[in-house]
């Protein structure tokens, strides 16, 4: 009985005392760490967003640019972090969307001024995909007949030049 | 007696011209074709079959409308030169959104043609959604427009599609270009050309190169190459990703982009002066003169305002962060390496303000750059000091007073005049911009922040601009970086032919 109410009581203190390991790091939109960049400078943040475009790599770290639905913002993160995305969001992709806990920067001493984040810890959230491209069928249609009708205009004007 | 104007009636010589402009730009669309065609990107592909068959076909009935005029360049008149020059404009603003439109990343046609002048202008606001995952077809598109609406249409259209050059100084003139690199116009038209294709040449290597340095791929890092050397040598602002220069968190590729732009806002005058050996015309020129002083007035000041508020961490932050934004402020790029919020919440009234000033000033007289210019700064700081100076000497000595641009000139007060009446109508521009900003809003910086960035064709954003913003807003935003390119004269000509066009209309049925 003592042995369970210990239990109870450690759960509790564990829960109001450190809120960090009791429940999941709050995810912080993009745009908040823009718009509150003092008030969080400094501090660990955990974000969650799309990557972008493509790892560029410096050495044994690497940029990756993430976006969530509010801001975009370049994570510096290790090499071996960054080859854990598989899939960057461009034209054809649908980037993987990646979680990132680490230190926020409102002007990165390391980065010549920038706001960035030095992910501690990286993790993939949801794979991304290759984009199916569908191309509509009235596209087609329409850009066939303009085809024709341009020729057309221009056989006429170039047979008056002639 | 039947004169030639009766011959050809205005509306007929107007009609051909700018028929063939539009069809200059219809075959400009072939290269995001032929890219999106090489990438396999079809939608964007189809696109520009589309919105290039209409250019044609628009094209085609505009130059077989004023057919009767052809090879008779010789007979047209300034007021044709400034009415082709910007009505081609409004209409290829039109044509030109439409594989925007397609594209479905524009929330209306109105943002479309709003990204469309934006890049013509070499502005470089954007109101494009979701950019980052756009093709490279229509990023094609984007940059081709802001570099090519750097040197001109219809510069490209003179370079070209004309044979005759008779009249062609005159619509050269009404995009606001008026130097003669040599005596046939269509000779300056390609010397400006040729300068813009060898810097894109050396451009696009050296970014090229610089992007697989910092991390990029190799075809990756072409495009990046090319599209920022487009972005940089126009002072355009435009950039492939969303985050613009902050995407690459690179010091080296900015300082590349910083040297091309620094360039294109530079007087195609100069760099052919250059060219040709006299490298002297770089120190002599007003132009140069005014724009180091008031470029080093304007970094010396923000880097001590920013400072003073402890904004960035040291002196390499305050070089890529605060030094980069004057200068691209100045030169009107607006390219950026820090969100648009930043600079209304960190950087303080005094920063703000440098910033406005170094927009509306702007670069050099037909160059890429937007504002002012430099020249104008110059002729008019130089009339200021020869009034007091006439003040001062005794009335019967006669003073002569000089100012040199490509060659010496007299300054006369008319000069002095022209040039503060171009000054006055920017500064009209821009209090009534700000003006509006205000009624919707806007804290009054911000609001004036963004009116000297549509002002200056810059670029550089407070936060205003977005595809939510009122669109009372964006139509002036985009009459004003019409107005401001093509530096007021040749909108006014096609105001006053509308107007005096619409008076003859309502005139004829009470004459009859």
């Amino acid at each position: 009985m003592s042995k369970t109410f210990a239990g109870i009581i450690l759960i509790l203190a564990i829960a109001i005392f450190c809120p960090a390991i009791g429940y999941a790091q709050e995810i912080i939109p993009l745009n908040e760490l823009v718009e509150n960049g003092k008030a969080f400078d400094g501090k660990n943040v955990a974000v969650r967003g799309e990557a972008l475009g493509e790892a560029m790599e410096r050495g044994e770290y690497a940029w990756v640019n993430i976006s969530d639905p509010t801001n975009i913002m370049g994570v510096w993160m290790k090499k071996e972090d960054a080859e854990k995305i598989a899939f960057f969001g461009d034209y054809k992709h649908k980037g993987d969307i990646i979680k990132v806990s680490g230190a926020f920067h409102r002007a990165c001493a390391e980065h010549g001024g920038d706001m960035d984040i030095h992910g501690i810890a990286v993790e993939i959230a949801e794979q991304g995909h290759p984009v199916k491209e569908e191309v509509e069928t009235r596209k087609i249609v329409v850009g066939v007949v303009l085809t024709l009708i341009t020729l057309c205009v221009a056989g006429f004007y170039y047979k008056i030049k002639q | 007696m039947r004169t030639k104007k009766d011959k050809f009636p205005d509306i007929l010589i107007i009609s051909y011209y700018t028929g063939h402009v539009i069809l200059g730009i219809a075959f400009l669309m072939l290269i995001p074709a032929v890219t999106s065609l090489c990438l396999s990107e079809w939608n964007p592909l189809l696109d520009f079959i589309i919105s290039m068959n209409i250019a044609f076909i628009l094209g085609f009935i505009l130059m077989f409308i004023g057919w009767k005029t052809r090879d008779n360049m010789i007979y047209m008149q300034w007021k044709h030169g400034f009415v082709i020059a910007s009505l081609s404009w409004v209409l290829l603003m039109f044509l030109c959104a439409v594989p925007y439109m397609l594209s479905g990343h524009l929330k209306s046609f109105l943002d479309a043609c709003f990204d469309v002048m934006s890049g013509f202008t070499t502005t470089g606001l954007v109101l494009t959604q979701d950019l980052d995952h756009i093709s490279i077809g229509l990023n094609m598109w984007r940059h081709l427009l802001t570099f090519v609406g750097g040197q001109g249409m219809v510069v490209l259209a003179l370079s070209f599609l004309f044979r005759e050059t008779g009249g062609a100084y005159k619509i050269y003139v009404g995009e606001a270009k008026d130097i003669e690199l040599v005596p046939n116009v269509k000779g300056t038209a390609r010397i400006i050309w040729k300068i813009s294709i060898a810097y894109l040449i050396i451009g696009t290597t050296a970014l090229w190169v610089n992007g697989m340095m910092i991390g990029l791929k190799p075809l990756s890092a072409f495009f990046h190459g090319l599209f920022m050397f487009e972005s940089s040598w126009s002072t355009g602002g435009f950039a492939p990703m969303t985050q613009n220069m902050l995407f690459y968190h690179s010091f080296s590729y900015e300082v590349v982009t910083i040297i091309f732009f620094i360039l294109g806002s530079l007087n195609f005058g100069l760099h052919y002066a250059i060219w040709q050996g006299n490298k002297k015309e770089l120190v002599k020129n007003i132009e140069t003169r005014s724009f180091f002083i008031t470029t080093f007035l304007a970094c010396v000041l923000a880097v001590i305002g920013l400072a003073k508020l402890n904004v960035y961490p040291d002196a390499v932050a305050a070089f890529r962060k605060v030094v980069y934004h004057v200068l691209s402020a100045h030169t009107t790029t607006g390219l950026g390496t820090v969100y648009a919020r930043q600079f209304a919440l960190e950087w303080g009234d005094f920063g703000v303000v440098i910033l406005i000033i170094a927009m509306l000033i702007g670069g050099s007289a037909c160059s890429t750059a937007g504002g002012f210019k430099g020249l104008r700064v110059g002729i008019v700081f130089k009339g200021l000091l020869a009034d007091i100076r006439k003040l001062l000497s005794s009335e019967r000595r006669v003073l002569v007073f000089k100012f040199h641009h490509i060659k010496d000139h007299i300054l006369d007060d008319v000069l002095v005049r022209a040039s503060s009446i171009i000054i006055i109508c920017y500064m009209a521009l821009f209090a009534i911009g700000t003006a509006l900003g205000t009624y919707y809003g806007y804290p009054v910086l911000s609001a004036a922040f963004e009116a000297a960035s549509v002002t200056g064709n810059v670029g550089l954003s407070i936060g205003i601009t977005s595809a939510t913003m009122p669109a009372a807003l964006k139509i002036y935003y985009i009459i004003v970086m019409y107005l401001a390119r093509l530096e007021f004269l040749s909108v006014f000509a096609l105001i006053g032919y509308i107007i005096g066009g619409m008076k003859k209309l309502c005139q004829r049925p009470l004459q009859e």
